[in-house]
């Protein structure tokens, strides 16, 4: 006690462990143990070993709320960060728990998730990128950071959490008599809505307060409590307490390696927790999909009485409108019939510029729409897409590695480098579920896995590298922007190998929407079609990802829309898909052009936020 | 003279760790309606889906019309032998048409065109099955007797002397069993197909098959026509019931009567109904 007052009076180096380390400690203890009771509680009540606050998408929800309050609202909600993140983490929270249904498979749970939080920290990009001043101090934060100036961000945390975790374990037991199952429950007499309501609660409390103080961080909610419940630890009380305190090691921990790593710089903790978590969500996800591997999704799709004709004919017009009208754009205006009859497309500027770009953007439409086909085909799933297996974050891990290693490099290497960083990232989910013969559910779920892995790599890198953000949001987002025709001819060259290749697989990926074993019944080779078709879609996303970055969705826009168009037949499915996919991305390249000029919005995010609805509405239907 | 359409030797059947089926002979006769049965769990479904190539065994050979399943390609396994797995699902929208289309992907090449011989067997596949109304109604709008017929009818398309099916009947009510039953017995008298099925109900098995495999402890317990096979011993030792064996009123097939505890309506102790006798 002496030693402690003598210290403190004498040297002002103290100040520093007091005032800046300390509370980063008690935050951090805080936060983890937050965070794993969250999930301890949202896994028992979707009764499912993949559910957290970020794998449901909730850390996402929150974090674009509070981004969006400081644009929309500085004055008001601004200052009420809590307010703002529980809204936000509520709110994702009731929409996954609207698109999955009653239900709660494990896996429909894991995908939709993962499809929120997507969408949500894309919107959340795209406010970024538009609103660079406004939130520039905001991206460590973004990332998950234990950075703390003072003690008020432990005042504020200490009695939400503690309110949190006190509520969880006064539910303890009801807890346990509700993992067997809702019916059992209600026939013991226990109010199961009430249960899960207060669970619900908590969770997303304890969630929105770490979010608000500390950023997003993943995974830690997802580990502490499976180490827990390995080490043969039973019952809900003794669960909640043994994960607290497990979360708030991992996440000190966590913390002391991203410190470790880059000493004097701070790399986000929450990236630190991904990189160490991903590894383990793949074991998890493993576990999981091998237990409900017998259970098989379906594809969907109306047989509308459209006549195929009509269809592809009424694209090919409105590719072509969408074409010209892009064309005609530029610098604010559109050309007047005088410049088109002056031949104003001739003109050198818009002849170098404008026209690769939209060239550039229709075949990468193309491409997207067709690797989204492959997959889904293959994964007999209607979420599947670039994004899902990896494709997307290991091609842009790979460009971010690229640029930190070779600094100097020419930057017509990078697509070469997002391409490797893409085939790599297919290649552990290919090689890691190769005894199950690639089995669909176990590749979305490493899919999953891995592009978290990914995201982190890029995060970390981000900050390594000391790249202006806004510069690296940009080409994460996905951009369009200044295309040449030599960059054309890298996805012209690919489109015109893969596309055909994907033709030829149109009776196989008929037949693989039966499931394995009437496939195999009917002569088929099930592991050979899953590995060829899963090449030919890799190809197409890395080319993809290599020459515009990371431009999700339509891999999953088109192919849907199609669908319900004209039914699952491939023959027509692909034609249309293919159509479908490059009009969208070149009508998201001139809406990202026009809303804002002379400012342009990357065209991956125009397809976020515009395909939002639809893709809410899709997750709601399949 | 009859040839075995499906042998099996020493067949070792099993996931991971755990053997399902231990050095199993079995001899699948050609032209004829054979039926696994045996408790939950005992193996029939594995063995049934080793026989049509869908699970890999861990030792054996199984012989299919004297080669190697393993040694021949998976089409041409598939012009041979058809299987219907146990409930089977398929994509919404799809139309009867479209699925039972699927049964001639294995006469099918990279660029080959749709012939007039898979037309007419597709179109034999739907009269066989009575689904000619009802070839462009979209799959998941039938019932579900309607829907097994359009997967039978699937498997039909397909053209193949030897059609497995795991399960046909599960999930349907009495009418529909029966319904579905008869199609595939109509099958083997008129087009002398090979058929080999998993059944869960004792009694409907006795009635339709020719030849009754009861499989036990990874292994074949008895096999044979069932007024041979089955008995009050057979049924104690494979499932684990005590039970009573008499004559089908109607067919004179083997009939299963349970023990048990239930209401008693006749004055009579369960012991006297007599042991079982086959009508000839």
């Amino acid at each position: 006690m002496t030693l402690l007052t003598e210290v403190w009076s004498v040297g002002r180096v103290q100040d520093v462990v007091v005032g800046l380390r300390l509370p980063r400690v008690i935050i951090g203890i805080l936060a983890g143990g937050a965070l794993a009771v969250a999930g301890v509680l949202l896994q028992t009540i979707t009764k499912n070993p993949l559910a957290s606050a970020s794998t449901l998408g909730m850390n996402a929800g929150a974090h674009l709320f509070v981004i969006g309050s400081i644009v929309f609202f500085p004055a008001t909600l601004g200052s009420y960060p809590f307010l703002v993140a529980f809204l936000g983490a509520a709110t994702a929270a009731i929409l996954v728990m609207m698109l999955v249904g009653k239900a709660m498979e494990p896996v429909r749970v894991a995908l939709t998730g993962m499809v929120v939080a997507l969408l949500f920290s894309s919107i959340t990009g795209s406010l970024q990128l538009i609103f660079e001043n406004e939130t520039n101090g905001l991206f460590l934060w973004g990332a998950g950071t234990l950075v703390q100036l003072d003690w008020s961000g432990v005042q504020f945390a200490t009695g939400l959490i503690m309110l949190g975790v006190v509520v969880a374990l006064l539910n303890a037991r009801s807890l346990d008599v509700l993992t067997l199952g809702e019916d059992v429950a209600t026939s013991l007499g226990q109010p199961v809505t009430r249960v899960k309501g207060f669970a619900w609660v908590s969770a997303i409390l304890l969630a929105a307060t770490t979010v608000s103080v500390v950023g997003p961080i993943g995974f830690v909610g997802l580990i502490a409590p499976h180490l827990v419940r390995m080490m043969g630890i039973k019952g809900h009380r003794a669960i909640l307490i043994h994960s607290f305190l497990w979360g708030a090691i991992l996440l000190i921990v966590a913390d002391i390696l991203a410190r470790w790593i880059q000493p004097g710089q701070e790399i986000p903790v929450g990236a630190m927790t991904a990189l160490i978590g991903g590894p383990w969500l793949m074991y998890l996800a493993y576990k999981t999909g091998r237990k409900h591997s017998r259970r098989q999704t379906k594809l969907g799709g109306n047989v509308v009485a459209a006549p195929f004709s009509l269809l592809v004919a009424g694209s090919v017009a409105l590719a072509l409108g969408v074409f010209l009208l892009s064309v005609s754009y530029g610098a604010g205006s559109f050309f007047s019939l005088q410049d088109w009859m002056d031949k104003a497309y001739l003109s050198p500027f818009v002849w170098q510029f404008r026209v690769p770009r939209i060239i550039t953007a229709f075949v990468v439409g193309m491409l997207l729409a067709m690797c989204g086909v492959l997959l889904q085909g293959v994964l007999r799933n209607p979420l599947a897409d670039p994004t899902v297996l990896g494709i997307t974050s290991g091609g842009g891990a790979g460009a971010m590695v690229f640029l930190v290693i070779f600094p100097a490099a020419s930057i017509q290497l990078l697509p070469f480098a997002a391409m490797v960083g893409a085939t790599l990232s297919i290649a552990i989910i290919l090689l890691v579920t190769w005894r199950s013969n690639w089995e669909p559910i176990l590749l979305a779920l490493m899919g999953v896995a891995v592009s978290a892995v990914g995201s982190a790599i890029i995060q970390i890198m981000v900050v390594k590298a000391k790249m202006g953000v806004a510069p690296a949001l940009a080409w994460l987002a996905g951009s369009t922007y200044a295309k040449s025709w030599s960059e054309l001819q890298i996805v012209f060259f690919m489109a015109v190998i893969t596309i055909p290749l994907g033709w030829l697989l149109i009776r196989k990926l008929d037949l693989l929407a039966f499931g394995d074993d009437v496939s195999t019944g009917l002569g088929m080779n099930v592991g050979r079609t899953r590995l060829m078709a899963i090449a030919l879609g890799v190809a197409m996303g890395a080319a993809s990802v290599s020459v515009v970055g990371t431009i999700g969705f339509i891999g999953l826009l088109a192919p849907h829309a199609v669908r319900r168009l004209v039914g699952v037949e491939h023959r027509r499915l692909i034609p249309l898909s293919l159509l479908v996919g490059g009009i969208l991305l070149v009508a998201a390249d001139l809406v990202g052009r026009f809303i804002l000029a002379p400012k342009e919005i990357p065209a991956g995010l125009v397809v976020a936020v515009l395909g939002t609805p639809y893709i809410l509405y899709l997750l709601r239907k399949t | 003279m009859k040839r075995e359409a499906i042998v099996a030797n020493e067949l070792t059947l099993g996931y991971d760790e755990k053997v399902v089926i231990d050095q199993l002979d079995l001899e699948i006769p050609t032209g004829e309606i054979t039926v696994f049965i045996g408790g939950n769990g005992c193996g029939k479904s594995t063995l049934l889906r080793s026989l049509a190539r869908l699970l890999k065994p861990q030792a054996g050979t199984i012989i299919l019309e004297g080669k190697s399943i393993h040694k021949q390609s998976t089409k041409d396994v598939a012009k041979q032998l058809a299987i219907l797995p146990q409930g089977p699902e398929a994509p919404e929208g799809l139309t009867v048409m479209q699925l039972v289309k699927q049964g001639r992907f294995p006469y099918q090449g990279l660029f080959s065109q749709w012939t007039k011989k898979d037309e007419e067997k597709v179109q034999n596949a739907l009269k066989a099955t009575h689904l000619t109304e009802l070839a462009d109604r979209p799959v998941d709008s039938l019932s579900g007797g309607q829907r097994q017929r359009a997967w039978i009818a699937m498997t039909l398309a397909q053209d193949t002397d030897i059609i497995l099916l795991d399960e046909p009947t599960t999930y349907l009510d009495m009418t529909h069993q029966i319904e579905i039953l008869d199609l595939l017995f109509e099958l083997n008298e008129t087009e002398n197909r090979t058929i080999v099925m998993v059944l869960h109900d004792l009694n409907l098995a006795c009635r339709y098959a020719h030849h009754i495999i009861a499989i036990q402890d990874q292994g074949i317990y008895a096999q044979g026509k069932p007024e041979d096979v089955i008995s009050c011993e057979l049924v104690r030792d494979v499932f684990k019931m005590e039970c009573q064996v008499t004559a089908d009123p109607l067919f004179g097939t083997p009939l299963c009567i349970p023990h048990g505890r239930g209401r008693c309506i006749v004055k009579q102790e369960v012991d006297s109904f007599g042991p079982y006798k086959a009508l000839s």
